[in-house]
C-alpha cells in the first residue's frame, strides 16, 4: 500500500459512533454492545440521525462508487492504478433491474387474484404530481425538454414523479420514460437529442445518458460538449456529431454515424476479457453481437431510416444558394453613382447607409438609374424590396435593363403599389413580372421610378434599399440605414450600434433580445425565418420566439439555434412549418442572440420567406452543415 | 387498464422509488438478507393493493407504509433474535428516516463531490469492500494488514466523507 493520507482532525466521540454504525451493519457487533447501541439510538436524537445518515451513505456508496468509475472510464488514464477494475455499470443497471425477478415472481404468486381485482385507473402525468406541501430539495437542472410531440413521459427526482409542469422548464440527473411520442431535450452546453418512445433511458449528468431501451438521435455539433451513450453493456463516447442510436430489451448498443466521429466500446461482461474499442467514421454504423459465446463488432454503413432526426422547426445552417441578393445599400456616400432624370428637377443627398431625395413640383416620372453589384438572373429572383420613406402615395416602381442595352430598354417592370404616405421606412415588395427574352440575358442596370408624377407640392423621399429574392420575402430587420431600429425594441443591449449593415451589441446580462412588433406576417405563406448573425463563442445558444396578439411569446414557440465556436458569421434557415402555432398573423418575432452576459453578437439581418417544401431538401442537401438536415418535421405540441 | 399495463405502470413507479425504499427498509432492519426479505414481502403487498393506490399522491410514502408493516412482521418473525430494534424506536427511525429521504438528494450531491476529493487508495479500498464485495479479511490478508487496521481505515474514511457530506450541505443551509 502507498503511504497513508494525512486525516483530518475529527472528534473521537463521533469517531466511536461510525465505528459503531459499521458494526452494525457489518454484523460484527455483539449483542451486549447491540443493546447498549439501541438505547443510545433511544435517547440521543444526534446519535440516531448519525446513524441514518450512516445507513443512507452505506446504502448509497456502492452505486456512487461504480458511477464514479464509469464516468472516469472515457479517460484511459483514469483506469490505471485505481485499485479496480472496469467492467461497466452493471449495479448501476441493476438498481433498476434486480428487484423486476423479484416482482415478477410475486407478480406470478398473486396472479389468480388479480383476475377478480378490479383495474386501477390510469396513470394520468397530469394530476399525479408532487404536493406543494412536500418537502423536496431542488435538483440540479442541466437540459431542458424544447419540444415535444404527443408525449407522454415522466421523469423521477427523490424517488417521486415530478409535477409535469415543472418538469417541462428543465431537466436534472435521473430516470426518464418516454412511453410514447417524442421529445427533444436539449443540453445547456448545446447538445440536443431527440428521444422516440418507447424508451427508457437515465440522464446522468450534463455529458452522460444511461439508455435502457429505446431510440434516439444526437446532435452534438461544433462546440458542444462531447456526449457519451451507456447501456448494460456497451457504451459510445465522445460522440461529437450527428448519431442514431438504437438499443433494443434484450440486445446492446447499435449505433449510426451519420456525421463527426465516435468510438463505440463494448464492455467485457467477464473479468479479465479484453473490451471492444471500435472507433465510428461519419456513415458507418456499429453493433456489438454475441456469437457462439464470443462478443464481437459489427460494422455496416449507417442508415438514416427510421430515426427522427428533428422535431418542431427545421434549422438549416448556413444553407445553401443566395435567396436575396442586394441590388443597392444606397449607402454610397458619392451620389454621382445614381443618375436622374429629369437631371434639374430631382436633388440626391447622402445621408448615412441610405439616400434622401428632393423631387421639385410637377415633375414628370422621376427616376434614378441604379447599377447592379453583379450581374441578376431574373428567372432565379423573381421577387423585389425596396425599403423607403415616401412621403407621397403614389405608385412607385422598378424596371431592369438588360446588360448591354440602353437604360430606356428597360423591361420588367416592378410595380409598388400606392400604400399611404408614411414619415418612416417602409418595405414595399412587388413580384418581377416575366417578359420574353430576359431569360437569356442578365441584368446589371435598371431604373427607379419614385413617382408617376408630382404635383404642385414638391415632394422627399429617403431610401434604404432595393433587393431582390428567390421566395417572396419580408425583411423583419434588414439593419441597413444606420442607427435606424425601425420597430425593433432591444433588451439587455448595450453599446448598441448599426452601421455597415449590422447590428452590433453586447449583452447587459443572460437575457438579452430584439423584439420585432408591430407587423404582420401571414403565417400559411411565410413558412420560414432566416437569420444570419454571429456570436462569441461563450454566448451559448440563440433562441428566436414567436407569438400573436393577445398570445404572448412564450417558451411553447421558439427555435434553438445551433451555436458555432469559430466567431464567424452563420445562416440560419428555419423551417416554421411545424412549429408551434405558426399560423394565421404571427405579429411577434423575437431573437435573443444569446444567453450570456457580456457577450458581443452581430446580426446581419432577420427575414420571413415563403419557400416550397420541395426546395428545402436541396437547400439542405447543399448546406455547410448537412448534419443539422432534417427528415421530418412535425408539429410541436409542449 | 389491462394487467399487463397495470403491471407496467407499478413496475414503473417502483422503479421511481426502488432506492428511497430500500433505504428507507434498511434503516430499520439494518441487516442485507432481513432487507431483502421485507423488500419482497413489500413488494408483493403493494401489487395486491396497487388499486387502492391513489394516483394523485405521492407513490413513496405509501409505499413507505408497506414497508413499515412488513418490517413490524418480519420483527415478529425473528422476535427470539435480541438483534433487532424495538417497535417505538422502529417507529422513531422511520419518521425520521422520511425526514432525512427529502434532504438525500441534496446529501448524494455532496457525496458525488465528496467522493472525489478522496485518495485514490482510499477510494480503491471502498470500491473493493463495496463494488467488488471483497471482505475485510481478505482485504487485510492481500495486504498483510491486521484486521482492525482495515476496518479502522474504512471508518476513517466513511467519518471523512461523512463530516464533508455535512459540512457541504451544511454550507447549502440544508441540513
Amino acid at each position: 500500500m502507498t503511504k497513508e493520507p494525512e486525516e483530518l482532525p475529527e472528534p473521537a466521540s463521533d469517531r466511536q459512533a461510525f465505528r459503531q454504525y459499521g458494526e452494525l451493519l457489518e454484523g460484527t457487533m455483539s449483542e451486549e454492545a447491540f443493546a447498549d447501541f439501541q438505547d443510545k439510538l433511544s435517547t440521543d436524537a444526534e446519535f440516531r440521525r448519525g446513524y441514518l445518515q450512516f445507513v443512507n451513505l452505506d446504502s448509497a456508496l456502492p452505486d456512487e462508487l461504480e458511477r464514479l468509475a464509469w464516468l472516469e472510464s472515457d479517460d484511459p488514464q483514469s483506469k490505471v492504478d485505481r485499485g479496480h477494475s472496469i467492467k461497466g455499470p452493471a449495479r448501476l443497471i441493476a438498481k433498476w433491474s434486480n428487484w423486476v425477478p423479484l416482482l415478477a415472481a410475486a407478480i406470478a404468486c398473486v396472479s389468480l387474484s388479480l383476475h377478480f381485482m378490479p383495474a386501477p385507473r390510469r396513470y394520468d402525468p397530469s394530476i399525479s404530481m408532487i404536493q406543494s406541501t412536500e418537502i423536496l430539495p431542488v435538483p440540479i437542472k442541466f437540459a431542458s425538454i424544447t419540444q415535444s410531440i404527443d408525449a407522454d413521459w415522466h421523469q423521477a427526482w427523490y424517488g417521486q414523479l415530478l409535477p409535469w409542469s415543472n418538469a417541462t422548464d428543465a431537466l436534472a440527473s435521473g430516470p426518464l420514460w418516454l412511453s410514447k411520442g417524442l421529445l427533444e431535450i436539449t443540453f445547456d452546453h448545446g447538445a440536443t437529442f431527440i428521444v422516440e418512445g418507447p424508451t427508457k433511458l437515465e440522464l446522468l449528468d450534463s455529458q452522460h445518458i444511461r439508455v435502457e431501451s429505446g431510440q434516439l438521435c444526437i446532435h452534438a455539433l461544433e462546440d458542444s460538449q462531447a456526449v457519451s451513450i451507456r447501456t448494460l453493456s456497451d457504451q459510445i463516447v465522445d460522440l461529437q456529431g450527428e448519431a442514431g442510436i438504437r438499443v433494443g430489451p434484450n440486445s446492446g448498443l447499435e449505433v449510426h454515424l451519420f456525421s463527426g466521429k465516435a468510438e463505440m466500446r463494448s464492455l467485457a461482461i467477464d473479468a479479465g476479457k479484453a473490451t471492444l474499442e471500435q472507433k465510428l467514421e461519419a456513415g458507418s454504423a456499429g453493433r456489438v453481437v454475441s456469437y457462439l459465446g464470443q462478443r464481437r463488432f459489427e460494422r455496416f454503413d449507417a442508415q438514416e431510416d427510421g430515426f427522427v432526426f428533428q422535431i418542431g422547426s427545421q434549422v438549416i445552417v448556413d444553407p445553401a444558394s443566395n435567396r436575396t441578393e442586394t441590388l443597392n445599400h444606397f449607402g454610397s456616400e458619392d451620389i454621382a453613382v445614381y443618375s436622374t432624370e429629369p437631371d434639374r428637377q430631382m436633388k440626391l443627398e447622402s445621408r448615412p447607409g441610405s439616400l434622401y431625395g428632393r423631387i421639385e413640383p410637377q415633375t414628370k416620372l422621376p427616376q434614378i438609374g441604379i447599377s447592379f453589384p453583379q450581374t441578376i438572373d431574373l428567372q432565379t429572383f423573381r421577387f423585389l424590396r425596396l425599403s423607403m420613406v415616401r412621403t407621397h402615395s403614389d405608385e412607385t416602381s422598378f424596371a431592369f435593363t438588360p446588360g448591354d442595352k440602353n437604360v430606356d430598354t428597360a423591361v420588367a417592370k416592378a410595380v409598388f403599389l400606392p400604400t399611404p404616405r408614411s414619415f418612416s421606412y417602409q418595405e414595399l415588395s412587388a413580384e418581377i413580372p416575366f417578359v420574353d427574352g430576359q431569360s437569356e440575358r442578365g441584368f446589371s442596370r435598371g431604373k427607379l421610378t419614385v413617382a408617376n408624377q408630382v404635383g404642385n407640392l414638391p415632394r422627399s423621399f429617403q431610401i434604404d434599399y432595393l433587393m431582390v429574392d428567390r421566395y417572396p420575402t419580408i425583411g423583419i430587420a434588414e439593419f441597413d440605414a444606420d442607427n435606424y431600429y425601425g420597430k425593433l425594441h432591444s433588451r439587455s443591449i448595450k453599446q448598441a450600434t448599426i452601421s455597415d449593415g449590422i447590428f452590433r451589441g453586447t449583452s447587459a446580462d443572460d437575457d438579452p433580445y430584439l423584439l420585432s412588433y408591430q407587423f404582420q406576417i401571414d403565417a400559411d405563406k411565410y413558412n420560414a425565418i432566416e437569420v444570419r448573425m454571429k456570436a462569441t463563442a461563450k454566448a451559448n445558444f440563440a433562441k428566436i420566439y414567436w407569438g400573436k396578439k393577445g398570445n404572448a411569446l412564450g417558451e411553447d414557440k421558439h427555435v434553438v439555434l445551433p451555436k458555432f465556436a469559430d466567431d464567424k458569421f452563420h445562416t440560419y434557415l428555419i423551417n416554421m412549418t411545424g412549429a408551434t402555432d405558426w399560423n394565421d398573423t404571427i405579429n411577434y418575432l423575437r431573437l435573443d442572440p444569446c444567453r450570456a452576459a457580456e457577450q458581443s453578437f452581430e446580426i446581419d439581418y432577420i427575414r420571413a420567406l415563403s419557400i416550397p417544401e420541395s426546395d428545402y431538401d436541396e437547400i439542405d442537401r447543399n448546406s455547410r452543415h448537412p448534419t443539422l438536415t432534417t427528415r421530418k418535421v412535425t408539429q410541436s405540441t409542449l | 387498464m389491462n394487467d399487463k399495463q397495470n403491471q407496467a405502470e407499478f413496475i414503473r413507479l417502483m422503479t421511481n422509488s426502488d432506492q428511497a425504499l430500500r433505504r428507507y427498509i434498511r434503516t430499520l432492519v439494518f441487516r442485507d438478507q432481513d432487507l431483502e426479505d421485507v423488500y419482497q414481502t413489500t413488494a408483493v403487498a403493494m401489487w395486491e393493493k396497487f388499486d387502492e393506490f391513489d394516483e394523485t399522491r405521492p407513490f413513496f410514502p405509501w409505499a413507505c407504509q408497506f414497508a413499515y408493516f412488513e418490517v413490524l412482521q418480519h420483527r415478529r418473525r425473528i422476535s427470539r433474535s435480541k438483534m433487532v430494534f424495538d417497535e417505538s424506536l422502529i417507529a422513531m427511525l422511520e419518521q425520521e428516516q422520511r425526514e432525512e429521504e427529502a434532504i438525500w438528494p441534496a446529501r448524494r450531491s455532496a457525496l458525488r463531490t465528496c467522493l472525489k476529493e478522496l485518495p485514490e487508495q482510499d477510494i480503491g479500498l471502498l470500491r473493493r469492500y463495496y463494488v467488488k464485495r471483497e471482505k475485510v479479511v481478505e482485504i487485510a490478508e492481500q495486504f498483510k494488514r491486521p484486521v482492525k487496521h482495515l476496518y479502522n481505515k474504512l471508518d476513517r474514511i466513511r467519518h471523512r466523507l461523512g463530516r464533508c457530506i455535512e459540512k457541504r450541505t451544511r454550507a447549502a443551509g440544508l441540513s
